[in-house]
């Protein structure tokens, strides 16, 4: 009953949109002219498509270095608000400051950060005696300064759920704990830790989907560049639908997608369901 | 010992808040430098200038897009609440058919990727005839697959018991959501709050493929409809017009903080 | 029934499209323009009818018969009754030669060149070795030396060869390897011209007659458009002046402001040329006084003939009018004035009097015959009247080639063009003295325009449309919703065009509604296209996008509308146009503005280098090594020559690889009917050009920050771009920063004269979703008028697609606004764009990488990245 309109709303608004997308996955359709049948041709051009395949792998360095990241910073600044605080209001508001600024103005920002001749990060580096980097223009560097970036972003938000998490986990245990004269390693490691699985599942789901959706960042500030090191899947979908007008390819991308974020969510949430068991 | 973990803490924390607003202030600064400043890192602008904001006044009208973003944002943030909600509620603690059908379809949606729904959305919508209404910038976004999983996953921590007490006492199901677990989750109400009103009001593509009428559009789809309009040298401009959006947002965070933080405080379930 | 009134009913069209789903593509197929609404067709057979080959002293040429009479319509000379003067004259055949080269400059038909020719040749052949011409031969070639209408003067027939022989100059050139050149034609025409000023010096019309004079003036302002000196300024001059002073009454006496050719004589309609040359007299020689003098005879005689609703024979002093004959060689002259007048005012209206005036052509006459033949390009001699009002059928040279060059005028201007094919309501009027105040005339399709006098001249007035016409009843104006780019500037090009237009047609009004630009462009007009909503007209549709459009059917043709073929015909050379054509001949989107990228020069920084423009890539090597400095001596460089995008997006090759492979590859794109070319030493050249710059370190490794341009600041010397640029560099360039442009540096081994620029054309087009094809043809038409033209130069800094924009007087002044400017309008013409091909994004993208991998980060081979590149470009085309 509850959940009626809710059934309603999605046959229109996703489940149609979907269906659709799977129609177009066997279709060639460029967006303007009929589209023709395809069968498995979009299919067997993604498989040996080296170009998706670099961006899936793109991706999962991505998620290498922003999930694990992404997590200890939001914990880590979840913990140090949680205590009793001067300014605590300025602290939270300072940290949630980048989530309610829109990606691409972000990467608009960053970009400047991150700039080789005038960038602030290269300016203190060469104030320090160091050699500047070229951050986004070095193959090897520019994935993972899009990951810092990502994290920094969004640290805000996943922050909050931990937040909310800690409220969660009774007064009454933390005190019992604190009488067996537990270490507070031993405290976060035994009782914190587990009581925010909930919310890490929720972080690690967010934050690996956001991730696999990565986007704005690439098209702004790299292009996909430098060598594709930067070129992500969604990248990929946007320019073979909107660039090359491919709309049934940029689908099989979707669909592809959609396929391996659900078995990479599917894969965590079951490893970290065994790490609670342990 | 004591005392000096404390100022370690303080000390970390400050440097890490000084990375988070950085950028902001320097944002913010380069609105107010004329073009051929906008390279350098000083935060004070040598000749400072309004000329940023004067260009994005002169090009945009900004009241009625104020009030449309602030409608149509408030709108579908009370929408995602109630509803998503009511939905997260039944997913997490009734037991219906088709439950796990709606369960996996939720997650569906999180895993495809807005870029491959919006050419079918955008059709479906010009075949509502809704191009160029308020309903079609609020209706596609009234439910928030996010939303309800978020919900969802907290719902689900709260004892049991609560809810069988109340069903003995004969409340009805929406009446045990919105006197007991609301009050309960104001912390994550919060955040999906938040949340749902960055995301409508930092939106730009969907008002713009959906609305063409000036006194419909929405801030940020006015501001780079008129003020922006591609091209280099605007980069000042641009951030103007970020800073343009970004400022009410932060009024109404300092505003609501107390009692963000108040219902975060005492949302604890005291054990 | 039903379905008739479902059709014409806006809400079910709009629930038509509803219905129609997202899959669906398929478009109607527009039904074909009514004949009313298609242009005049312009056609020679006629004219060719009448050629003869004659030999005159010795040498063949080509000359016009005199007259042809019905039915058979057989050459023949004039009649023994008017005493036998000929079987030809230098009088047609000068005429014949401007009309043939009007008609060759619009349709590129070399052979109306090689008439021109043939028949210039006659022409000279007759001038008598003092700047004095013949004007008869008989049919054995030989010269009538004794009829009065014949003999050797600078008279009518010597002032027409002058006007045949400047214009010949003007479409021809006047380089030593022109045709005209080859011809040998110059010496009779500077003798005529060295007669033609002893006349005028002696302060004497030309045979005593504003009407010779004005044809001969016609040709000295063709040599100095074609090369201007100041001696043919001076004897423009003169002779304008002499005619200036030939203005007979006021707006209130008559004769109404005529030229005549003293105060006894009548006003004439044949012949009756000098507001033509007048005005661009006035236009080419920048005196306004000249354009006021032929105002004069416009607003004054000209009104009432438009209010009078014909234009008559002749008018006396006291004016008198005498209405009949009516002949091609009165009405001519008038619509070419209106339409001169048109064009030096820049204001529209006399623009739809030379259409009304030339509508006499299409039937609007008192026989209500059309005059004119479409389907030969036959005009016949005349109306006689009044009693019995009587088509005289013949049709001899005269009026054959007056025809011609008054409809290929009208032809080329889109509201001539919509407005000859109006008709006059009412009945004509009888004398010039009791006039009505209004007159109306209304189209085939039921629009309806009226005229009314007012103290200021001539006001139009549209009523509303009549009820009950072949489009259904419109109570309310129509709406056109036009989408241009949300670039400000464009923004304001279009809102302040919008509004004149909008002001100036209350039946069909236009919204702006800015197109997002830039990233959201291409999804917002791509998903309308889809879902079929897209505007009645959006100018900013690129050309790959373009390709797409026109394979769905997503746009209409404009060549064969009024209003844009008389545009495109008045704007663009059929050179310009071939290559926009497509496999059916048809042009799907109006060529709006394009603009030539060009290597632009930190002036000063260049100097303090010693460094000059570069021309060839080893230039364009040392200037790299040249001008890269560390000057704040950190051991790293922080100034370059120039600055090559890191970026893969596929735009930004439009800076640096594209630019340079075009310079050198001989006008060979990327790709050619569905073949990838660029594989070749060019793109070999370029590319390797880049490597060297970025591997000895002197091309900066590094994207700067966003929203700072290096070249406005001085960082580098030198960035290939294009003319919008020179406006944003005026707003945020460091003071005192000097730039020019150069072409942008070839392969060393490439021939510089076959160089082109890359320019990103940006098209109009009319959507077929429209319910007004026509309304919005006329507005495209509108758009791109020389004033709308002037507008996007001096507000915008860029260039509209038109021929001769460097050496046209009439965007002179607005090039001149900016600097630079000008040397980008020489390369309008010498463009290529990306290729009208829909895979055209990805072999760019394919094309960004092979320049990262083999410039950037020297990892591959040129030659290896770029076969590479070319082997994907094929699977991709081979896939579709």
């Amino acid at each position: 009953m509850l959940s009626a309109p809710y059934s309603a709303f999605l046959l229109a608004f996703a489940i149609y949109p979907i269906v659709f997308a799977v129609v177009l996955v066997f279709l060639h359709w460029d967006l303007v002219t009929a589209p023709t049948f395809a069968g498995a041709d979009n299919v067997r051009l993604l498989a040996t498509d080296t170009r998706f395949w670099r961006a899936v792998g793109n991706t999962f360095i991505f998620l290498a270095i922003h999930v694990p990241l992404q997590i200890a910073s939001a914990l880590a600044l979840a913990l140090a608000l949680n205590r009793q605080l001067a300014g605590r209001g300025f602290w939270r508001a300072a940290f949630f400051l980048p989530v309610v600024i829109s990606g691409a103005v972000v990467a608009i920002l960053w970009s400047n950060l991150y700039a080789y001749d005038v960038g602030l990060i290269n300016h203190l580096l060469t104030k320090v005696g160091l050699t500047p980097v070229p951050w986004l223009t070095d193959p090897r560097t520019a994935m993972p300064a899009i990951a810092v970036m990502v994290t920094w972003k969004n640290v805000g938000f996943y922050v909050i759920i931990y937040l909310a998490g800690l409220q969660y986990i009774p007064k009454s245990c933390q005190e019992a704990i604190a009488l067996e004269g537990a270490s507070s390693w031993q405290r976060f490691r035994y009782l914190t830790l587990p009581s925010l699985l909930p919310q890490t599942i929720l972080v690690v789901t967010l934050s690996t989907i956001n991730g696999f959706q990565l986007f704005i960042e690439p098209y702004v500030m790299t292009g996909g560049g430098p060598l594709r090191r930067t070129y992500s899947v969604v990248l990929y979908l946007y320019n073979n639908a909107f660039s090359y007008q491919k709309m049934g390819y940029a689908a099989t991308i979707g669909v592809a997608l959609a396929l391996i974020i659900g078995a990479v969510v599917f894969v965590q949430r079951r490893v970290i369901g065994r790490a609670e068991a342990l | 010992m004591r005392k000096i973990r404390r100022v370690a803490l303080y000390a970390g924390l400050a440097l890490a808040a000084l990375t988070f607003i950085y950028p902001f202030l320097w944002m913010a600064s380069v609105t107010f430098k004329p073009p051929l400043e906008i390279g350098s890192l000083s935060l004070i602008p040598d000749h400072p200038t309004l000329d940023n904001y004067r260009t994005m006044w002169a090009r945009a009208p900004f009241g009625r897009a104020l009030l449309n973003s602030i409608m149509v944002a408030s709108t579908i943030t009370l929408a995602v609440l109630v509803l998503g909600s009511m939905t997260a509620y039944a997913m997490a603690r009734l037991r219906f058919r088709g439950g796990p059908v709606l369960n996996a379809a939720t997650m569906a949606i999180l895993l495809v990727p807005g870029q491959l729904t919006l050419i079918p959305l955008y059709t479906l919508i010009v075949q509502l005839g809704w191009i160029d209404t308020y309903a079609a910038l609020i209706v596609p976004y009234l439910f928030n697959a996010t939303a309800i999983l978020m919900l969802r996953q907290f719902f689900l921590q709260i004892p049991q018991s609560l809810i069988d007490s109340a069903r003995m006492d004969g409340m009805s199901e929406p009446r045990i959501l919105f006197t007991i677990f609301w009050p309960l989750s104001k912390p994550v109400l919060s955040i999906v709050a938040i949340f749902t009103f960055m995301g409508s009001w930092n939106e730009v593509l969907w008002p713009l493929l959906v609305v063409r009428e000036q006194h419909l559009m929405t801030l940020p789809q006015l501001l780079t409809v008129f003020a922006l309009g591609g091209g280099a040298g605007t980069i000042g401009v641009s951030l103007a017009s970020a800073m343009v959006l970004v400022i009410p947002v932060v009024v109404a965070y300092a505003f609501l903080q107390r009692s963000f933080i108040e219902s975060m405080a005492g949302a604890g379930i005291k054990g | 029934m039903r379905l008739r009134r479902l059709r014409s009913n806006g809400a079910a069209a709009a629930l038509a499209v509803s219905v129609c789903t997202g899959g669906c593509n398929r478009i109607a197929e527009s039904a074909p323009a009514p004949p009313a609404s298609r242009p005049i067709a312009i056609r020679s057979d006629y004219l060719r009818h009448l050629a003869l080959d004659v030999t005159v002293k010795g040498h063949p040429v080509r000359v016009v018969s005199l007259y042809a009479d019905a039915p058979d319509y057989k050459p023949t000379g004039s009649p023994e009754r008017d005493g036998y003067e000929g079987i030809a004259s230098v009088d047609d055949a000068a005429r014949a030669v401007v009309a043939y080269l009007h008609f060759y400059e619009s349709h590129a038909d070399t052979s109306a060149r090689d008439e021109a020719l043939h028949l210039l040749s006659f022409v000279t052949s007759m001038e008598q070795g003092d700047g004095e011409f013949l004007n008869f031969i008989d049919a054995s070639g030989k010269a009538n030396r004794t009829a009065p209408s014949s003999r050797k003067s600078m008279s009518y027939w010597g002032a027409r060869s002058i006007w045949a022989l400047g214009e010949a100059t003007r479409v021809l050139g006047v380089g030593s390897d022109s045709l005209l050149q080859a011809a040998d034609l110059r010496p009779p025409l500077d003798r005529a011209l060295t007669r033609m000023a002893r006349d005028i010096d002696g302060g004497h019309l030309l045979g005593g007659s504003v009407t010779a004079t004005s044809e001969a003036l016609l040709g000295v302002i063709a040599l100095q458009r074609a090369a201007p000196s100041a001696s043919y300024a001076a004897l423009a001059t003169r002779t304008a002046e002499l005619l200036e002073r030939q203005s007979a009454g006021s707006a209130q006496t008559a004769p109404w402001g005529a030229f005549t050719d003293g105060p006894a004589a009548d006003w004439h309609a044949w012949g009756s040329r000098s507001v033509e040359a007048l005005a661009m007299a006035g236009q080419t020689l920048n005196r306004p006084d000249f354009v006021v003098a032929a105002r004069k005879e416009v607003d004054g005689l000209w009104s009432r003939f438009m209010l009078a609703g014909e234009i008559p024979a002749s008018v006396s002093p006291d004016g008198t009018v005498k209405w009949y004959p009516q002949i091609a060689y009165g009405v001519g002259p008038i619509v070419e004035g209106y339409l001169a007048l048109a064009d030096a005012t820049g204001d529209r209206r006399y623009a739809i009097f030379a259409g009304l005036a030339a509508s006499w052509f299409n039937g609007n006459n008192p026989a209500s015959v059309a005059m004119y033949d479409e389907g030969s390009g036959r005009t016949f001699d005349g109306i006689d009247g009044p009693s019995p009002i009587k088509v005289n059928q013949n049709a001899g040279a005269e009026s054959t080639i007056e025809g011609l060059l008054a409809l290929e005028a009208v032809a080329g201007d889109p509201d001539a063009a919509e407005y000859a094919r109006y008709h006059a309501i009412e009945p004509a009027a009888s004398s010039l003295t009791s006039l009505p105040g209004t007159r109306e005339f209304r189209s085939a399709s039921g629009r309806r325009l009226a005229i009314r006098r007012t103290p200021a001249g001539l006001a139009i007035v549209h009523p509303a449309e009549s009820t009950g016409s072949a489009h259904g009843a419109v109570a309310t104006p129509m709406t056109l919703t036009y989408w241009p780019a949300a670039n400000p500037i464009e923004v304001k090009v279009a809102e302040q065009l919008t509004a004149q237009w909008n002001a100036a047609n209350p039946d069909v009004q236009v919204r702006v509604q800015p197109l997002p630009a830039g990233r959201s462009s291409e999804e917002v007009l791509l998903a309308a296209i889809v879902a079929r909503s897209t505007p009645d007209v959006s100018s900013n549709v690129s050309s790959a996008l373009l390709a797409r459009l026109v394979r769905a059917n997503g746009v209409v043709r404009l060549d064969n509308r009024i209003a844009t073929a008389a545009r495109l015909e008045e704007r663009a050379t059929p050179a310009m146009l071939a290559p926009l054509r497509l496999p059916d001949g048809g042009i799907y989107a109006f060529p709006w503005k394009t603009n030539p990228e060009m290597l632009m020069y930190n002036v000063d920084l260049l100097k303090a280098a010693g460094v000059s423009p570069p021309r060839t890539h080893t230039e364009l090597l040392d200037a790299f090594k040249r001008l890269a400095r560390d000057t704040d001596g950190d051991g790293r460089l922080d100034r370059w020559a120039l600055w090559a995008n890191l970026k893969t997006s596929w735009y930004e090759r439009f800076y640096d690889f594209y630019p340079l492979y075009l310079a050198s590859s001989g006008g060979t794109t990327l790709v050619n009917r569905g073949k990838v070319v660029f594989d070749n030493p060019a793109a070999v050249s370029a590319l390797s050009l880049l490597r060297q710059g970025f591997a000895n370190g002197t091309l900066p490794r590094s994207n700067f920050a966003l929203g700072r341009d290096p070249f406005a600041d001085g960082t580098v010397a030198m960035k290939i771009i294009g003319p919008w640029f020179v406006r944003e560099m005026q707003e945020m360039k460091v003071s005192g920063l000097r730039f020019a442009v150069t072409p942008v540096p070839v392969a060393d081994d490439a021939d510089p004269a076959k160089s082109f620029a890359f320019a990103d054309m940006r098209s109009i087009a009319v959507f077929s979703t429209t319910q007004h094809p026509d309304e919005a043809a006329r507005f495209v038409a509108y758009l791109t008028s020389p004033a709308a033209d002037r507008l996007l130069i001096e507000i915008a800094s860029q260039l509209p697609y038109r021929r001769g924009l460097a050496t046209d007087p009439r965007f002179t002044r607005s090039l001149a606004r900016w600097p630079t400017l000008a040397t980008y309008a020489t390369y309008v013409e010498r463009t290529r764009d990306i290729d009208i091909d829909p895979d055209v994004v990805e072999i760019f993208d394919l094309l960004s990488e092979a320049y990262e991998e083999s410039a950037v980060y020297g990892t591959v081979p040129v030659r290896q990245a770029l076969d590479k590149a070319a082997a994907e470009a094929r699977k991709v085309i081979d896939a579709r």
